[in-house]
């Protein structure tokens, strides 16, 4: 599955700054992770591949098909989890992925059928497969959600913030779920949460004001906090001063001062431990130095 | 394929999902209980006999819980269907469909189809349910049982409401999104269709989708609903427009450019269809009023054209034959009875019909042409020629083209999908209904254009008519013995009728029929009943003797009670499809479903009149009363109750002239003309039988045996309006009918149009097409008046001698209204209370005045008297002025016991008089019965007679009141009269600035004072500043009675008004002083209460005014004042009972007025 993003521009309203802007990109087999603040474009871009909003210009295709022309094609090798998904509640979680089967052409019945379990099982819901999905919590609608995502099978599965509002148990299981998911297709996790790809995804994209920021496999992202992050131990008075010029990426209580951990370009503070980066020191590096974008914690 | 399975998959689970919605369960319940209670209700009111007449599979209660049903259903699919978007939204699954790969099309479909297949469920089994428990009454009943009303009714009616209202609301769903801002919407077009629509312009809910599954008949099948079906189709055409624009709408990206474009592709197509439907619906109405006129206009060309008279028929009809409706031979003999030659011959003849030869007496060809309805035959005729005539032609009846000013001004007042009358004559396969007017056979003359009205013969005839086996023909006339009537399923039968009596006009009947027949008397009475019905009649075949004596004893009485006797040798009473009977609402149908020598009965009359007579005939075998009875003889007196309510009503009620034998007795053996001929037309038949028929039934209960009166009476009430138990003296009297009787003549125009019509212009006047409702209404009224007022000048017997004399001299020949004056009261006769002259006035009057009189009774005296042979007798005199300009006719009554007599006096306009009669035993009331009146009752006073025996000789005599004595000596002040006030005293008119009067609402009601106008004022009680205010200046100085009037609380266990004021306050202004007074309304009794005797000066105003206080209702309504007679300070009067407990008002009728005994018995 390889799908091409070509020069993608979409304008919502005439004279406002474009959602996305001129964006080239290309995804290949695998997961893909979109990392980007609010207001990145993540979900214009994400709307756009699903098939629910046209694009203003450019061009996508995938698999060869074009997205603009072809789009029940291309519905038909897609799978959607949407960031706000909810099930019908007056269905069980049997009848929901049944009904949605039957939208993905899942015929015969028998197949359907056993496609839904798989998708149950996949999912860990197998057990609750006849309960009415309003008695569903958070995690376990998030869950049928992936199941109906990837009910049919698709070749190519949208994500979109997996794993807001969930617990960290959910959060893990789900990322799990995911990683298995990736073995045989292309999977597009759409985030700002750091965590939910780093250990997932083969390629990631940057994406912040419609522009794309960065594209490449997490490592290269990585490189570029190397000899840029620290490690900080300080007092809370001097946190301040701390957090004015270096770009704060946590802050751990320790004893009676505070652990924090920068990033930046300038000479290290005083008392500064350097460290090994990881994808979201690297991510806020990113962010804050190299795209020009305001300094930022955690917000996708 | 594939798009039908995504549409079945999306169908399927909104179907689970609304099905398991709160919502729709509780429409599932509401559903279902209206056929459950609704049947159990009936099932309770029946087996308590109180509407037991409810029909079998035909009836109401099985289709009203769906009707009901529909609406609900339609108010719930807004809340249900109108969220269909929202509801993904809510659920947040609406971004998950919208990436699946099906079309827009295809999901919007799916949901709707969702919606509709769990309605349709639904319906389905609210149907079953209804179905299951009409068949299992009808399984009690014998009744058959049809399913196919019940499917006609589901898919002309449940399912395209349901489907066309789904798609509106799924396009307001799709376009507005707020679920509660479609459900308002939709609500809004629900009511409106209701209460505006749906009667005018043929909505989806309209009562022609009603009515269309009622027209399901057992003896026809499914009747004319080929305008509903269009209807119908409109709207779904509608509804598909309508679901393309929700497709559209739906925000939602296509699939592709195809998909894309069936959005549209639906929405174009559909409003196509739906206008396509209509401009052909328009088109084609248009078409036939066209055709209407042409033929109208051709008819109007030929009729001033000089005619021959036929005076026989030879008709041989083919009825279905190779596949022809309708193949005829007609020969006519003629007769030129003009003084001048006559060339062309001019007949009418249904243009459905195509005229195929015309030949002459030796088989000659006549050319002849054909235009419209109108056939030209070039045979001259010299004046008093004789010519033989035949006429060839086939085809079926053009429902079209006859009826035509008639069809106008229908057409123009009644729009909507089941114009009445649609279905006025047929040829089908298992039935044929050809009524004269049909001009299924060529008559003489047009039917329109000539100014005497249509040229109207009497004739013979021979009528032969062949007809797939297993029909059975009725016609006029005898059927031939020996000839085949009936035969077998594939063959055909022959029917030969021979009409040996006169008439002046032939119908044809066949149908599925059983023949019942017997001899009564000189008369062959024979019963025509489809045999799914005859279970029902056959319930009375052990009292057929008693039967047959009845119809005898009926037919003697009718005779009797008349003196018109029978005029035809058989009576055939034939079963006809019910939805026949909404045809007949034209004054200018002479008797609707009677035909000579045939009365026409509908199905579903049939056989509810069957079971009720049925079950009332079991409840009597069953009772104490029943007892001592011969279940013939019980039977005999249900059916004889029976005849008279179906055949004999009043014709204010449904039935009426419609299927009366009476008016056999006198409409088709003469031709009326001269002027006012409609007056003497139509107001002898319903003379007769509003004042006849009473007359026959008491006549022949009287011959009947005693023992079995009381069944009939006791249970007279059902079968009849006129109780048959306690007549009381006087009542069937051929009385002057004060408005105060039960009937509801006249329905058609309300009282009060009727009474503006009158004043406006004189019956002569009135133009019966300008608004033949009204017209019709106050010919009844006059019409009936006007023969009730000869009759009591010249007396019962003389009356019904002289119409005797009268009938048979007139028959088959012309009456004109001065010929049957001229017989009713010769020149020259003895005449003991009025001249001719005053007669001629009189009755001059009622056809060329425009006014209505109104009387007041003023006074009553009564005294005993030595009559001067040394026995004493009651000499009452009672006053009664005219207060309205024109002349009136009363009649003065006064009863005693065992003893009656009866006085006719005429009053002029403004004029009061003095009656003075005497009787020899105590009268306790006068009753003063006014010929039509602007009051609408009876007015009646109690006596009061001093024990003392007066001095002097007893004087009976009738002297005007001269101006001194005649002076007001009553005042009622109504709320409609000037001196009602309503004062505003501080309060200005900011709230309500409308209302006239400030805040007194007009209220209507029949038992408010009824002088006039019965209505009445309302307001809440406030602070006094809007008072009701009654103004009258006093004639003389004395004494007066002041009384107020007040509305009954309740009436038969109903409430009339609510919340009344604990107080009310009233100020009399009397004499230069104010009385104040407080009444506890719950103390106020219905009608008059007396407020006080109180002294008023002469020329003075008096006023009462009703203060505007109180925590609830204050009612104004009239207001008397009476002035007391120093001489007899005592007497007191009345007007009649209380309306509440005699006759409604606003109706006429009456023979009774207040009626005695036990006939006092409220009207329904």
């Amino acid at each position: 599955m390889d799908i091409q993003i070509s020069s993608l521009t979409k304008v919502y309203r005439e004279g406002a700054p474009p959602a996305l802007d001129d964006l080239s990109l290309r995804i290949r087999s695998g997961t893909f992770g979109l990392l980007g603040p609010n207001g990145a474009g993540k979900t214009t871009l994400i709307k756009i591949l699903s098939t629910q909003m046209k694009a203003s210009a450019g061009a996508v295709v995938i698999d060869g098909l074009r997205i603009d022309v072809e789009r029940a094609q291309v519905r038909d090798r897609l799978g959607y989890l949407p960031q706000h998904f909810g099930a019908y509640p007056k269905l069980t979680a049997f009848e929901f992925l049944d009904y949605m089967g039957r939208l993905a052409d899942l015929h015969p019945r028998k197949k359907r059928r056993e496609a839904v379990e798989q998708a149950l099982e996949a999912v860990g819901l197998a057990s609750v497969r006849d309960r009415r999905t309003g008695t569903f919590s958070g995690g376990m609608t998030r869950r049928l959600g992936i199941a109906q995502a990837i009910l049919s099978d698709p070749p190519f599965l949208i994500v979109d913030e997996p794993t807001t509002g969930l617990d960290p148990e959910e959060r893990i299981r789900f990322r799990k779920i995911l990683g298995r998911l990736s073995r045989d297709r292309t999977i597009l996790i759409s985030t700002h949460i750091v965590g939910d790809i780093s250990s997932t995804c083969e390629e990631i994209a940057l994406l912040d004001r419609g522009h794309l920021l960065f594209s490449g496999p997490p490592e290269e992202l990585v490189r570029h906090a190397e000899n840029k992050t620290w490690k900080v131990e300080i007092d809370d008075a001097g946190f301040a001063e701390l957090s004015r010029l270096w770009h704060v990426v946590s802050v751990t209580p320790e004893g009676d001062g505070l652990t924090v951990r920068v990033v930046g370009d300038d000479t290290p503070p005083p008392g500064a431990v350097p460290l090994s980066p990881n994808l979201e020191d690297a991510y806020v590096y990113f962010m804050a130095i190299e795209g020009q974008a305001p300094q930022s914690h955690g917000s996708g | 394929m594939r798009a039908l399975r995504n549409i079945a998959g999306v169908a399927r689970y909104e179907r689970i999902m609304l099905m398991r919605t709160t919502r729709f369960r509780a429409l599932g319940v509401v559903g279902i209980a209206f056929p459950v209670v609704f049947g159990i209700a009936l099932a309770i009111a029946e087996s308590r006999g109180g509407i037991g007449e409810l029909p079998s599979a035909l009836g109401l209660d099985a289709f009203v819980p769906f009707y009901l049903y529909t609406y609900v259903q339609s108010v719930v699919i807004a809340f249900v269907a109108g969220g269909f978007r929202a509801a993904d939204e809510q659920a947040q699954v609406e971004e998950v469909i919208a990436a699946r790969p099906l079309s827009t099309a295809e999901l919007v479909i799916g949901k709707y189809l969702g919606v509709v297949q769990s309605l349709t469920l639904l319906s389905l089994s609210v149907i079953g349910l209804t179905l299951a428990i009409q068949a299992a009454k009808l399984s009690l009943t014998g009744t058959p049982f049809l399913l196919a009303p019940y499917l006609a009714y589901f898919f002309l009616m449940t399912l395209p409401a349901l489907i066309f209202m789904s798609a509106l609301v799924f396009c307001l769903g799709a376009v507005l999104k707020n679920r509660t801002a479609v459900a308002l919407v939709s609500i809004a077009y629900v009511l409106a269709v209701l209460f505006f629509l749906g009667t005018r312009y043929g909505g989806i809910f309209d009562f022609g989708a009603f009515f269309a599954p009622l027209v399901y008949s057992d003896l026809l099948g499914l009747g004319d609903i080929t305008r509903v079906i269009e209807i119908r189709i409109f709207y779904l055409a509608l509804a598909a427009a309508l679901l393309g624009f929700a497709v559209i709408a739906y925000p939602r990206l296509p699939q592709s450019g195809l998909f894309g474009r069936m959005g549209p592709v639906a929405a174009a197509g559909g409003l196509a269809v739906a206008v396509g439907v209509f401009v052909t619906m328009a088109r084609h109405d248009a078409a036939v009023n066209d055709y209407r006129s042409d033929l109208f206009a051709t008819q109007i060309q030929h009729g001033d054209l000089p005619v021959p008279s036929v005076v026989h028929y030879d008709i041989d009809v083919d009825i279905l034959e190779g596949g022809v409706p309708l193949r005829a031979r007609v020969a006519m003999q003629l007769v030129n009875e003009n003084d001048i030659a006559i060339d062309p011959l001019i007949f009418t003849l249904n243009p459905g019909l195509l005229l195929t030869g015309v030949s002459g007496a030796g088989g000659n060809d006549l050319p002849f042409e054909v235009d419209g309805s109108v056939v030209r035959v070039g045979l001259p005729m010299a004046p008093g020629a004789e010519a033989s005539l035949s006429m060839s032609y086939c085809g079926d009846i053009d429902r079209d083209a006859f009826d035509l000013l008639r069809r106008v001004a229908r057409l123009e007042k009644r729009t909507g999908p089941i114009h009445k009358g649609d279905l006025t004559a047929w040829i089908r396969d298992e039935s044929v209904f050809l009524p004269p007017r049909s001009r299924w056979y060529p008559v003489p003359g047009v039917d329109y254009g000539n100014d005497e009205g249509r040229p109207v013969f009497f004739y013979t005839a021979q009528i032969t008519v062949e007809v797939p086996g297993g029909l059975e023909v009725v016609t006029q006339g005898v059927p031939s013995v020996g000839v085949s009537r009936g035969a077998e399923v594939g063959e055909r039968g022959r029917s030969v009728w021979t009409v040996d009596t006169p008439v002046p006009q032939l119908s044809l009947n066949v149908g599925r029929y059983e023949v019942l027949e017997a001899e009564a008397g000189d008369t062959t009475v024979a019963l025509y009943v489809h045999p799914s019905h005859l279970a029902q009649v056959m319930g009375f075949e052990d009292a057929t003797e008693e039967v047959l004596s009845l119809v005898e004893q009926m037919l003697r009485a009718m005779a009797q009670e008349t003196g018109l006797p029978y005029p035809y040798p058989r009576l055939s009473v034939v079963e006809i499809p019910f939805l026949v009977q909404w045809y007949y609402e034209g004054w200018e149908e002479n008797g609707g479903l009677t035909q000579p020598g045939i009365l026409m009965l509908e199905e579903d009359v049939l056989v509810q009149r069957a079971q009720g007579m049925a079950r009332l005939a079991n409840r009597i075998l069953s009772s104490e009363l029943g007892r001592n009875q011969e279940p013939a003889s019980i039977k005999r007196n249900l059916l004889a109750n029976t005849i008279f309510s179906v055949f004999l009503a009043s014709e204010g009620q449904s039935s009426g002239l419609f299927r009366s034998p009476l008016v056999q007795l006198w409409s088709f053996n003469r031709r009326f003309g001269g002027d006012n001929s409609p007056l003497i037309a139509r107001g002898m038949p319903v003379y007769l039988q509003e004042d006849k028929a009473e007359d026959i039934r008491i006549a022949m209960f009287q011959r009947g045996r005693g023992g079995s009166r009381g069944a009939g009476g006791g249970f007279g009430g059902r079968g009849g309006d006129r109780s048959g138990g306690g007549r009381g003296p006087g009542q069937f009297r051929g009385g002057p009918g004060g408005p105060g009787g039960r009937r509801k003549l006249g329905e058609d125009a309300t009282w009060d149009e009727m009474l503006a019509a009158m004043q406006q212009s004189s019956l002569a006047e009135m133009d019966p097409e300008a608004d033949p409702d009204l017209y019709r209404s106050v010919l009844d009224v006059r019409g009936i008046t006007l023969f009730r007022m000869i009759e009591a000048v010249v007396g019962d017997d003389r009356f019904t001698n002289a119409l005797e004399a009268f009938g048979e001299a007139s028959e088959f020949g012309e009456v004109t209204l001065d010929a049957f004056e001229q017989a009713m009261l010769p020149e020259g006769a003895d005449e003991d209370e009025m001249s001719r002259e005053s007669l001629d006035r009189l009755i001059g009057d009622w056809l060329y005045g425009s006014y209505v009189p109104g009387y007041t009774l003023t006074r009553t005296e009564a005294k005993k008297v030595e009559d001067g042979w040394g026995a004493v007798v009651y000499q009452v005199m009672v006053r009664i002025r005219n207060g309205e300009p024109g002349r009136g006719f009363v009649q003065v009554e006064l009863s005693g016991r065992g003893d009656q007599i009866t006085k006719n006096v005429e009053i002029d306009g403004g004029q009061e008089v003095e009656v003075s009669m005497i009787i020899s035993t105590r009268p306790s009331f006068v009753t003063v019965e006014p010929f039509l009146a602007k009051n609408r009752r009876a007015l009646r006073s109690p006596l009061r007679i001093p024990e003392e025996v007066e001095a002097g000789s007893p004087e009976e005599y009738v002297r005007v009141v001269t101006g001194e004595e005649a002076a007001s000596t009553e005042i009622i002040v109504d709320n409609e009269d000037d001196g009602f006030s309503m004062p505003v005293r501080r309060v200005q008119r900011y709230l309500r600035p409308e209302l006239e009067g400030g805040n007194w609402n007009v209220l209507e009601h029949r038992y408010a004072f009824g002088r006039y106008e019965t209505n009445f004022r309302s307001k809440s009680g406030a602070d006094g500043a809007q008072p009701a205010q009654w103004a009258a200046t006093i004639p003389h100085s004395g004494y007066y009675d002041v009384a107020y009037y007040f509305l009954p609380r309740r009436i038969n266990g109903r409430p009339v008004f609510f919340g009344a004021a604990d107080t009310y306050r009233f100020t009399i202004s009397h004499g230069g002083e104010r009385t104040e007074m407080a009444v506890q309304t719950d103390r106020l009794q219905p009608g008059w209460n007396q407020l006080g005797r109180l002294i008023f000066e002469a020329g003075q105003e008096a006023t009462v005014e009703l203060a505007d206080l109180g925590d609830g209702r204050i009612y104004a309504d009239a207001v008397r004042w009476r002035y007391i007679d120093p001489e007899s300070p005592n007497a007191v009067y009345d007007e009649g009972l209380s309306p509440w407990e005699s006759g409604g008002p606003g109706g006429f009728g009456g023979r009774g007025g207040p009626g005695g005994g036990g006939g006092g018995r409220r009207g329904d």
